[in-house]
């Protein structure tokens, strides 16, 4: 047996001669890495789900503008984008938010031809809206189920336009492969919508496909369009286009966003946490600088001794880097990211109705215990270091 | 001619945390040639712990002379001391044991750094603790062993590297006579075999078996 691989050795049974330092090691690891393990996941389960949206989405995205802002657009533009070459369908899309239920719940509605709902959205109970029917609603069965609504429920008013109140039914139920659109959206026809938000004739969008290879020249006719509707009486509209490249770039950006703030969190209660993972892998600091001096006493070189902290620094990582990665997957799935899913989803409870979407990436779990290990090793090797350099007589005194 | 062991003027100054200087060591000089046997004794706080560790290269002095087979010690780098404390074994006055490891590792933990088997060292141990009459103790921990049983076991580590010399701060303070007596054996066949011996001690077995003797008083030579 190598020297180098019988020191190494040690350094595996120096985590066991040690329990309580060990333990306290292991347990500061997690405390700071599970935090951090947990919301990277809720990050990256909600930037899959935000990937999946836009993959199953339309080629292009079409809005009007104001002033640079988001304005409605008026139906006829339907007709002039369908009429530019390369363009296969076009559908209309009105969305918009509302708050039902006594418990005033924040729900988004969506009105869109019924053959358009998106594929990954099913129904599973009762039926689809007709086309062009009025307040047939489908809701999303978590949202249903908060809202205590079952299909056949009339719904009452929950909002107001010149016509005056309306009741609405409840015809089906569907799930999604997103549970965020399964506890947020209810879906309904355009007209539907259009009564809803009292803006007839109006769009907040339109899906564009187009045929293979005509997406640039489509997404250039459009934006070439002298006016893309006629004239209210505010003025023009003008086109606003996204493709589904842009959106894949910007959707998730907001995500981003919220995974960068909650990185600088972690980076700053890592801070926090240095001095405390230092002092706990320094834990029996005197014991320590004893153990060296005994060790280089009877003739262990300072590398080797550091070499049997490092390998001990190791091990505690990878006990606490796995233990903080377990306890995440449990938080994430058996607990559902109770209370840390609000960090990311802006309205959701702190035990959310929903099943939260989560992945355990593999580079923040690496980042977690990469940072860990070196912490923990500077604890480590620098209060070995400091035993093993000075003369052993004056520790063992 | 080179001694095996030598100190020259060699003093050791600490200094306490409140500033005050303790002249542990002062201006002593010894010489031990290859095979002696050299009993330091004298009262408690004499110096023989620091004169020890010295010649053992456990310590530096503050000024003088420590020789090792005519090379000066002071010149060398710590990891050439810490190869050269290789050569020796070395009996502490306190066990220090590694708790938690059995005691068949203590013994032999100075063996690790050299790639010794872990098969080996276990053979290595068990004969070691059956010369120091601890046989069948190999799986006890440190902190089951008494006293005399400790320092036994210190002796046994001390033996583990086959070493050229032996030096033992008092390493029978707290035997029992028999087991001082197997201790003094264990040190006798040692020195019989050619070998190097430097002890600190007050007991008169030793004194009859030392060829060389010193005697410490407040750091001095007496």
């Amino acid at each position: 047996m190598s020297s180098f691989a019988a020191v190494a050795r040690t350094g595996v049974a120096s985590v066991l001669l040690h329990p309580l330092r060990s333990l306290v090691a292991v347990v500061s690891i997690v405390a700071v890495v599970l935090p951090y393990a947990a919301g990277a996941g809720v990050a990256e389960g909600l930037l899959d789900q935000a990937e999946a949206s836009i993959r199953e989405g339309a080629d292009l995205y079409v809005t009007g503008t104001r002033f640079g802002r988001p304005a409605p657009l008026p139906d006829e533009a339907l007709g002039r984008v369908r009429a530019i070459t390369g363009v296969r369908s076009v559908t209309p899309r009105i969305v918009g938010e509302v708050r039902l239920g006594i418990e005033r719940l924040d729900a988004i509605v969506v009105g869109l031809p019924p053959e358009r709902l998106p594929p990954s959205a099913s129904c599973v109970e009762g039926r689809l809206f007709a086309a062009g029917a009025l307040n047939e609603l489908v809701f999303g069965r978590e949202l249903a189920r908060r809202l205590h609504l079952r299909v056949g429920d009339m719904v009452p008013p929950f909002y107001r336009n010149d016509a005056g109140e309306r009741i609405s039914t409840v015809v089906g139920l569907f799930d999604a492969d997103s549970p965020v659109w399964a506890a947020h959206l209810v879906f309904c026809s355009l007209e539907t919508a259009s009564a809803i938000f009292a803006q007839e004739g109006l769009v907040t969008g339109l899906l564009v496909d187009c045929d293979p290879g005509y997406r640039p020249a489509v997404m250039a006719a459009i934006l070439r369009l002298d006016r893309i509707a006629a004239p209210d009486a505010h003025g023009p509209v003008a086109a606003a286009v996204a493709s589904r490249e842009e959106l894949r770039a910007l959707m998730p950006q907001s995500l981003r966003h919220l995974h960068g703030i909650f990185h600088l969190h972690f980076v700053l209660a890592f801070a926090v946490g240095i001095p405390l993972l230092m002092v706990v892998s320094g834990l029996g600091l005197p014991e320590r600088r004893r153990e060296a001096a005994l060790l280089k006493a009877t003739g262990w070189m300072t590398d080797q001794l550091l070499l049997r902290g490092m390998v001990e620094s190791l091990i505690l990582c990878a006990i606490g880097a796995s233990a903080a990665l377990l306890l995440a997957w449990g938080w994430l799935g058996p607990l559902n990211a109770r209370g840390i899913a609000g960090v990311f989803l802006p309205g959701a409870e702190a035990a959310p109705a929903f099943a939260v979407p989560y992945r355990l990436a593999p580079a923040p779990a690496l980042m977690a215990f990469v940072v860990s290990f070196a912490i923990v090793s500077v604890g480590t090797v620098y209060s070995t270091w400091r035993a093993a350099t000075a003369p052993p007589a004056l520790a063992l005194r | 001619m080179t001694h095996h062991f030598e100190a020259r003027d060699a003093r050791r100054i600490f200094r306490s945390a409140s500033g005050a200087t303790v002249r542990a060591l002062d201006g002593v000089s010894v010489e031990v040639p290859q095979g002696a046997f050299l009993a330091v004794t004298g009262p408690s706080g004499g110096g023989k712990t620091t004169l020890l560790a010295l010649l053992a290269a456990l310590d530096r002095p503050t000024s003088g002379t420590i020789l090792f087979g005519g090379a000066d010690l002071n010149e060398a780098s710590e990891s050439e001391r810490t190869r050269l404390r290789r050569r020796f074994g070395i009996v502490f006055q306190q066990t220090h044991m590694l708790r938690g490891l059995p005691l068949w590792e203590n013994v032999t933990y100075p063996l690790v750094p050299r790639g010794t088997p872990p098969i080996e060292r276990r053979r290595i141990a068990s004969a070691l603790l059956e010369r120091v009459g601890l046989k069948g103790r190999e799986a006890s921990s440190p902190e089951e062993l008494s006293g005399g049983e400790g320092q036994r076991a210190g002796v046994a580590r001390a033996l583990a590297g086959d070493p050229e010399a032996l030096l033992a701060d008092e390493p029978t303070s707290d035997l029992d006579r028999d087991s001082a007596a197997s201790v003094v054996a264990l040190f006798q066949e040692f020195h019989a075999s050619g070998r190097t011996v430097i002890v600190a001690t007050h007991d008169e077995s030793f004194l009859g078996l030392a060829t060389h003797r010193c005697r410490l008083r407040n750091g001095r030579l007496e």
